[in-house]
């Protein structure tokens, strides 16, 4: 049915701050592509420490997007599917990186794996050395965007329901059958776009990044760094290098509505 | 093939035991919220009771002391397949991947295992849908498909919770036959509401109320002589008894009822025909002209039930509103006509 046809109910005046948020979200990307530097886009968008901190970025979010799977899928199935004491308590611990301001999360992390972090004398014998690393990087990034990845696929399993799972194990399937071949397809729209959600908060992360890794160019200097450098610098770089961030962004923003809509 | 199942589950007010003898199939009646699908649920290892026994072919699939602890069978590895009233067809996989499914998780390779699915699709008439997805069946499809996926991996023991319920009226029959016949020589629980059901499907019947075995018996004895008030609203069913011929039945004294068979009957075969006293028109004049049943009866007994009067005639009855009783003068002694539309009338091999 089309939605028009319904009755919605909805006071007239509402579509007044409704249009002002939209516009609110609209006007300052709009604003920063009437400043981009046209002419020289190509050339600023290709520079060495462009394309250096592109490259840097996209290998990093891949990486934390398979660290968020590798550990998300589980994390999300077991609070879904099971129930032991204190899972209430953990679930909401689980979204604490969402709301947490990044840099308390760079700082929290850099006192987990940093050289004086509690963690950081045991990798320090094993000869590991992660803070100012691209492995820092790809941690700041899973840490923020693992919440993504659970939330999202949470609510696909718990959708989905159990009955599917419960068929497949009285036609003989052993639980690790039934996750590989009907739980995780049946949820494979909510996993992909939680991956997607997990990518882009990764290509978006500055605050933990800046702190527990740095900004060591072709290292840890990824995109968003590199364009609050250029901001300084060179504006006109800082918008063209902004304006890729966005088509990015604009593309997973597809991508994630393509897959829900699939579900 | 045996089964011994007895079990309680507090929150559910279950406190239930039955058995099962080789290749029997046993019918579970009961209202609504009795228990049936928690029993079954039980078996097939999906629902862990507070405590009870279970042992399938002198194999333990659970013994649980009062205090909740002992041994537990996982639902996969007890050789009991639960079918629902819906069919829950893997919505990823196609029809033929979901009759695999029983076969690849025993071990079978791909190729091996949907050889095995194609059989089984065979068996249920449905060869025609491997291709398609669940998406593209009817209801009535999607439950044969579904028979088939479970009969596929090969279980000891089939437990049917309400398999005909969800379907369109016009797809029961035909599906009723179909599982008639696969469950020909292997055992079998069916929980049903439907007297039908039981009477086609099972040779012993057990009533299930408030979570305990009220009645129990051979089916046609139970609903012949019910002793429970839910057994008697649901049961009283016409039924007539004999040899087939045509699409109809006659009995040993010579009553003649035409109805509707999914499957050919021969003539002479054992048959019966079954009809709701819901289905029957009373008429104090022969009717003529009708495609109807007509059935020359005197009336022994009205009995007035909720919103309706049973009417009697030795084994058969009907029943009418109130209003139609005064309007046709209807009393114990009264000859008149039971008239039932053959469509109305449901003819099964026996």
């Amino acid at each position: 049915m089309h939605g028009d046809a319904q009755y919605s109910g909805l006071p007239r005046w509402i579509y007044l701050p409704a249009l002002v948020a939209g516009v609110f979200i609209i006007l300052p990307l709009v604003a920063m592509t009437t400043r981009v530097d046209w002419s020289n886009f190509v050339s600023l968008v290709t520079s060495d420490a462009s394309l250096a901190a592109l490259k840097l970025s996209l290998r990093t979010s891949t990486a934390s997007m398979i660290v968020c799977l590798v550990l998300g899928i589980p994390l999300a199935l077991v609070l879904a599917r099971s129930s032991f004491p204190g899972q209430g308590l953990i679930r909401s611990l689980v979204l604490l990186p969402l709301v947490l301001p990044p840099v308390v999360a760079g700082i929290a992390l850099l006192y987990t794996f940093g050289r004086k972090g509690l963690l950081g004398h045991t990798m320090d014998v094993l000869g590991i050395q992660i803070a100012f690393s691209t492995t820092a990087v790809v941690i700041a990034q899973s840490f923020v965007a693992l919440p993504f990845l659970v939330v999202s696929l949470e609510g696909s399993l718990r959708t989905a329901g159990r009955r599917y799972e419960a068929v497949a194990a009285t036609l003989g399937a052993r639980p690790t059958t039934v996750l590989r071949r009907v739980t995780l397809p049946l949820v494979l729209p909510g996993l992909a776009s939680g991956a997607v959600l997990a990518f882009a908060r990764s290509l978006g992360e500055f605050g933990a990044t800046m702190t527990f890794a740095g900004s060591l160019q072709g290292v840890t200097r990824t995109l968003p760094l590199e364009i609050y450098l250029q901001r300084e610098l060179d504006p006109d770089a800082a918008v063209a290098l902004s304006l890729v961030l966005v088509v990015v962004a604009v593309v997973v923003v597809g991508m994630v509505s393509g897959s829900r809509a699939a579900l | 093939m045996t089964l011994e199942l007895e079990a309680s589950l507090q929150v559910r007010r279950l406190d239930i035991s039955f058995h099962l003898d080789d290749g029997e199939h046993l019918a579970i009646l009961g209202p609504n919220g009795a228990g049936k699908s928690s029993s079954l649920a039980i078996l097939a290892g999906l629902l862990r009771p507070d405590s009870g026994r279970a042992e399938l072919d002198g194999r333990v699939l659970f013994d649980i002391d009062a205090k909740g602890a002992g041994t537990w069978t996982p639902p996969h590895a007890r050789g009991i397949a639960l079918m629902a009233q819906e069919p829950l067809l893997f919505p990823h996989l196609s029809t033929l991947d979901n009759v695999a499914f029983g076969p690849r998780s025993a071990g079978q390779g791909t190729r091996a295992a949907r050889a095995t699915a194609t059989g089984w699709l065979a068996e249920v008439d449905a060869l025609e849908l491997a291709q398609r997805t669940p998406a593209q069946l009817s209801g009535g499809q999607a439950q044969r498909v579904a028979i088939a996926r479970a009969l596929a991996a090969e279980p000891r023991l089939l437990l049917l919770d309400e398999p005909l319920a969800a379907l369109d009226v016009g797809a029961v029959p035909m599906l009723r036959q179909v599982l008639r016949r696969v469950l020909a020589d292997r055992a079998a629980v069916i929980v049903t509401h439907d007297v039908l059901d039981a009477l086609v499907l099972a040779q012993r019947v057990i009533v299930v109320d408030q979570g305990r075995v009220v009645e129990s018996g051979a089916t046609r004895d139970v609903l012949k002589h019910p002793r429970t008030p839910f057994t008697a609203r649901i049961a009283g069913l016409n039924m007539v008894t004999g040899t087939a011929f045509g699409s109809g039945v006659r009995d040993a004294g010579g009553l003649q009822v035409e109805g509707l068979s999914a499957s050919h009957l021969s003539t002479g075969t054992p048959a019966i025909a079954v009809f709701s006293p819901g289905a029957v028109s009373i008429f104090r004049e022969q009717p003529h002209g009708s495609p109807r049943n007509v059935i020359d009866v005197t009336i022994t007994a009205l009995e007035p039930r909720d919103e309706q009067v049973r009417v009697r005639a030795d084994e058969l009855s009907a029943d009418v509103t109130a209003p139609v009783v005064a309007e046709l003068d209807l009393t114990p002694g009264t000859r008149v006509f039971f008239s039932v539309k053959a469509s109305a009338v449901a003819v099964y091999p026996i």
